[in-house]
């Protein structure tokens, strides 16, 4: 290990094996993945998202919502948990840049969110105040991801319907969602991996009308 | 005891050693004393991150002061602010100490070094801006790591120089982990921004590259550079000659060719080839850390590291014990990681090994180092008994309850029907102690830059006499 040259050239031969293994395999071994239609229903999966819910994974990004919130389905408990009919494979998150896994979950999984609930004003309502909608939540406010404006002579139709307690709070005014959470939000509606793939196919055959098409946005769990 | 008085173990050529400090003064004081300021923003932000994390309706009006940004910008500014610098300087020195040779060009290392600060200043403030890549780890926007990996050539090539100009043909095992540090971030770094930031590969390949080149940072470039100084330390302190080439040469290789596969856990939408041998890697990272502990063990010969009266020595023990900790913990992950995966456990066990193992061994450097360079003593030993014991504390603090907090979690999730939020607020609990820790890491972190400032100020300011020990000795120990 004297020589200089061998011990370099060690240590490049020796980080190659991982980087190798980690960096170029996957890229040859998964780097011509394809969307695929879905068997049962004709469907094209993943497909693309819309350019709203792209924006609102930029939002996601931006706050670094990953840093509580996982979009990893694994097999068994978390499927007990109804948080996935499923556990997610490669396949889907072909359309993501960047994939979001996360690596800690002080929140729910969101890898289904969007079959799970499906009520635009309750996700804004929980991105507003949180405990307003799940009942002492640890998760902080986005407050600022909202406008207060003072209600003119009629409230304005994209304003947040508030819960009473909360409207009363702010008597005068109401709170209108910015562009950046209407956008955050159609991408959690956004987040489902529930289609029966070859590699993950569903755990029981399931009925015809719970294998809707993600545009029905049936929820998976309750 | 006089740090600069004691004896040097391993023979230098003769008469270069101050001709070696002389010529890595100005770049490596400029290292340290910029990577501390940095340990401290990064401390800041991770109280207010902890602080938020149980006050959710704090500080709640702007987007910056997001806890996600927050969390990254901290994180990122330990690893590119606190971290590399750190190591930077460590390596400069090092290889010029024990090759025998002054620091070749230390102007270009010097000036590459206030180009990396400007780059992670506008990498941090990118974060807090909403500008974070999204990869765990590497969070700065893509605009920040040109300037980035330019200024870290600059300050590398300087050190590669050095090592082919060296006199002392016998190389060290300290040498051997620094230039494998030295190459590892920035092959790391490349990767992420070539194949994430500017050309994104698709899908979970993503994922894959960066668990690599987390791994790698983790445990190549951090693991390798605490290693190095707790090997150089060490046997010098303690006059002993190291046990084991022998042994040193099968823990470095082993921990090159594995540490790079340990990033992976199971129940990743990843091909399960891949999973099982990131899965058979950190098992294996047993063998390099029982050949390291034994070695330094052995060489240590039965004289106290850990609880050591020298206190360069403590941190190096403290280091030691800590990246043995981690390592091990790190190395046994695979049997129970289905159970403390995504939990506060996960969260412990890096706290451990960032703050515990590797900024431990980087502060024993700095204490040991910084004297040779300025040529003048720590102007008081206090702080520095005080700053280990904070450190320490604080390192415990924020470790212990959150593996607690962890523990909970697992519990709570055993049962699929239990309410997730509730699980949440019972770890959240024990969550709260953590923030006693970041403030005492943070008073910690403020006593040395204090008492480095005072040091650096009675070397290089001509109202020396200012710079007394007794008035504010405990300043920063608020």
């Amino acid at each position: 290990m004297n020589h200089a040259p061998l011990l370099l050239f060690g240590i490049f031969a020796a980080l190659s094996t991982s980087w190798f293994g980690l960096v170029v395999w996957p890229q040859l071994q998964l780097g011509q993945l394809q969307p695929v239609e879905i068997e049962e229903t004709g469907q094209i999966y993943p497909s693309a998202r819309s350019g709203l819910a792209q924006q609102g994974a930029d939002v996601y990004r931006a706050n670094n919502c990953a840093a509580c919130h996982t979009q990893q389905v694994r097999p068994g408990a978390d499927i007990a948990r109804g948080w996935g009919a499923r556990r997610t494979v490669a396949q889907d998150y072909l359309f993501d840049t960047p994939v979001m896994l996360g690596s800690s979950r002080i929140g729910p999984d969101l890898a289904n969110i969007g079959a799970r609930q499906i009520d635009d004003n309750w996700h804004l309502l929980h991105l507003y105040k949180p405990r307003l909608v799940v009942e002492n939540s640890v998760m902080p406010s986005y407050r600022f991801l909202f406008t207060k404006r003072a209600i003119g002579a009629k409230p304005s139709l994209d304003a947040l319907k508030l819960p009473d307690v909360e409207a009363k709070r702010i008597e005068g005014y109401e709170m209108v969602p910015k562009a950046d959470a209407l956008a955050l939000v159609a991408y959690l509606r956004s987040l489902r991996s529930d289609a029966p793939l070859f590699e993950a196919p569903l755990p029981t055959k399931p009925k015809p009308a719970t294998l809707s098409a993600p545009s029905t946005n049936s929820p998976a769990k309750k | 005891m006089s740090l600069s008085t004691q004896t040097e173990s391993r023979a230098n050529a003769p008469a270069a050693s101050a001709e070696v400090d002389a010529s890595c003064r100005a770049p490596v004081l400029f290292l340290f004393t910029s990577a501390l300021l940095w340990l401290v923003a990064s401390g800041s932000l991770g109280l207010i991150a902890s602080l938020k994390m149980h006050q959710p309706l704090l500080l709640v009006r702007g987007a910056e002061l997001t806890y996600g940004r927050i969390l990254a910008a901290s994180s990122n500014a330990f690893l590119f602010g606190f971290a590399a610098q750190a190591i930077l300087g460590v390596t400069l020195w090092m290889l010029a100490r024990l090759g025998g040779t002054p620091l070749v060009r230390p102007i270009v290392a010097l000036l590459g070094a206030i180009i990396w600060n400007l780059a992670v200043t506008v990498g941090v403030g990118g974060i807090l801006a909403g500008d974070s890549s999204g990869y765990e780890g590497f969070e700065f926007p893509s605009y920040a790591v040109p300037a980035l990996l330019t200024a870290y050539t600059a300050i590398a090539l300087c050190a590669v120089a050095t090592y082919l100009q060296r006199r002392e043909r016998d190389s060290y095992v300290s040498q051997w982990y620094l230039l494998a540090g030295l190459f590892a971030l920035p092959w790391a770094y490349l990767t992420v921004h070539s194949l994430l930031l500017i050309n994104p590969v698709r899908g979970v390949a993503q994922a894959a590259i960066n668990a690599w080149a987390g791994a790698v940072l983790r445990e190549i470039w951090l693991g390798g550079a605490a290693l190095a100084v707790i090997f150089y330390l060490v046997p010098k302190l303690l006059n002993r000659p190291l046990y084991s080439r022998g042994y040193a040469q099968i823990g470095f290789w082993m921990l090159l060719v594995l540490g790079g596969w340990t990033g992976l856990h199971s129940g990743a939408p990843l091909p399960l080839w891949m999973v099982r041998m990131s899965s058979f890697a950190s098992l294996l990272m047993i063998f390099p850390l029982f050949v390291v502990a034994w070695n330094l063990h052995v060489t240590a010969g039965g004289q106290r590291v850990f609880g050591a009266d020298c206190r360069v020595l403590a941190f190096a023990g403290s280091g030691l014990v800590f990246y043995l900790l981690a390592t091990l913990v790190m190395a046994i992950n695979p049997l129970i990681s289905e159970a403390v995966q995504f939990t506060y456990y996960s969260a412990a066990v890096k706290h451990i090994a960032f703050y515990g193992a590797f900024s431990m061994a980087m502060f024993a450097a700095i204490y040991h180092i910084v004297p040779r360079l300025a040529d003048a003593d720590w102007p008081c030993a206090n702080p520095m008994k005080w700053h280990h014991k904070l450190a320490v504390a604080g390192v415990m603090l924020v470790a212990l309850p959150l593996a607690f907090a962890g523990w909970q979690q697992w519990m709570g999730l055993l049962d699929p029907s239990a309410d997730f939020n509730q699980i949440s607020r019972t770890a959240m609990r024990a969550y709260r102690i953590t923030t006693i820790g970041e403030i005492l890491w943070l008073a910690s972190s403020l006593l040395l830059v204090v008492n480095l400032v005072k040091l650096l100020a009675s070397r290089f300011c001509p109202c020396a006499a200012l710079a007394s020990c007794t008035a504010e000795s405990n300043g920063g120990a608020r």
